[in-house]
C-alpha cells in the first residue's frame, strides 16, 4: 500500500498540550477581489505559517476555514493581529475558538 | 516543557514530518550519534510528547470523497444524554474531528464525505439523531490547501 501511495506517510503525532499550545482556533477568511485575484500569495503564505495546520477552500459566503494552534488566545491576537490580518487581500475574518477537543482522528472510513 | 532541549526539538520536527525513517536517518538529521538518538526518542515518548504514530492514507485513493464542516445548534444535554452524544460521535468513522465551541453554534464537526447524496442521507440519519441537535449548518468544502500533522514545536522556544 505504501508503494501503490495510498498510505502517503507515517507521521508521529505530538501532545499539543505537553508542547504547551493550548488554544485552538478556527478562522473564516474571506478575501476581497484583490485577495482573490492574487490567490497564490494567500496560499504560499498560509503554507509558511507553522501555526496554521490546515486550510481548507470552502464553498459559500467565506474562502477558507483555518485550523489554528497557540500557546494561548494572548498569542493568537498576536499571530492574528502581526502576521494574518496583515495578508494582502483579507476582507474579514471570523475566529471561532475550539473550548474542547472532542475527537481527533487521522484515520479515514474504510 | 522546560526539559525539552534544542535536540528534543530538532527530534520531534522531523517525525512529525516522517516517523518511517530509521533511527541512523533520523540520528544524522539531529546532529546525534545513533544510540542517544535512540534513547532521547524513547524518553519522549515515555513522557507523553509522542503520543502516537500513524499513516496518513491518501484521501483520494479510495473515491471522490471531500470534507464538510457541520456546525451544530444545541440543546442543554443531560450528562447521561451528552454521554450518549460523545459515545456515539467517537464511533461514527466519518466523523473525523469534533470540537465544542463558543459562539453561535455550539459544535463543529469535521466529516469525509463520499457524496453530496450520501452527506445528506448522513444528516438524517446519524447527525439529526445524535443527542439534543437543534440545527445544522453545512459548509462543503472544495479543496484542501494546507492539511499538516504537525505542530510548530519552536514556538515553545518564544
Amino acid at each position: 500500500m505504501e508503494k501503490e501511495g495510498i498510505i502517503r506517510r507515517r507521521v508521529a503525532l505530538v501532545d499539543r498540550h505537553k508542547i504547551g499550545l493550548n488554544a485552538h482556533i478556527f478562522a473564516q477568511v474571506k478575501l476581497n477581489a484583490h485577495g482573490r485575484a492574487n490567490l497564490d500569495d494567500f496560499s504560499a503564505a498560509i503554507q509558511e505559517f507553522d501555526e496554521v495546520l490546515d486550510c481548507f477552500v470552502m464553498m459559500g459566503s467565506v474562502d477558507f476555514m483555518l485550523r489554528i494552534v497557540a500557546t494561548d488566545i494572548e498569542a493568537y491576537e498576536r499571530f492574528f493581529f502581526e502576521k494574518l490580518s496583515q495578508l494582502p487581500g483579507i476582507q474579514e475574518i471570523n475566529s471561532t475558538v475550539a473550548l474542547s477537543e472532542i475527537k481527533s482522528t487521522t484515520s479515514l472510513p474504510t | 516543557m522546560a526539559s525539552l532541549t534544542a535536540v528534543d526539538i530538532r527530534i520531534l520536527e522531523a517525525i512529525q514530518k516522517d516517523s518511517s525513517q530509521s533511527t541512523s536517518e533520523l540520528a544524522e538529521k539531529v546532529g546525534l550519534s545513533q544510540s542517544p538518538c535512540w534513547r532521547r526518542l524513547q524518553r519522549l515518548k515515555d513522557e507523553g510528547y509522542i503520543e502516537r504514530e500513524v499513516a496518513i492514507l491518501d484521501r483520494s485513493k479510495f473515491e471522490h470523497s471531500f470534507i464538510v464542516f457541520a456546525a451544530l445548534k444545541m440543546d442543554t444535554l443531560t450528562d447521561e444524554k451528552r454521554s450518549d452524544f460523545l459515545r456515539k460521535v467517537e464511533i461514527t468513522p466519518e466523523i473525523m474531528e469534533c470540537y465544542s465551541t463558543i459562539g453561535e453554534t455550539d459544535i463543529l464537526l469535521k466529516i469525509v464525505a463520499s457524496s453530496l447524496e450520501w452527506y445528506q442521507k448522513f444528516v438524517f440519519k446519524t447527525l439529526l439523531r445524535l443527542p439534543g441537535v437543534k440545527d445544522i449548518q453545512t459548509t462543503v468544502t472544495l479543496a484542501e490547501m494546507k492539511c499538516s500533522t504537525a505542530i510548530p514545536v519552536r514556538s515553545i522556544e518564544d
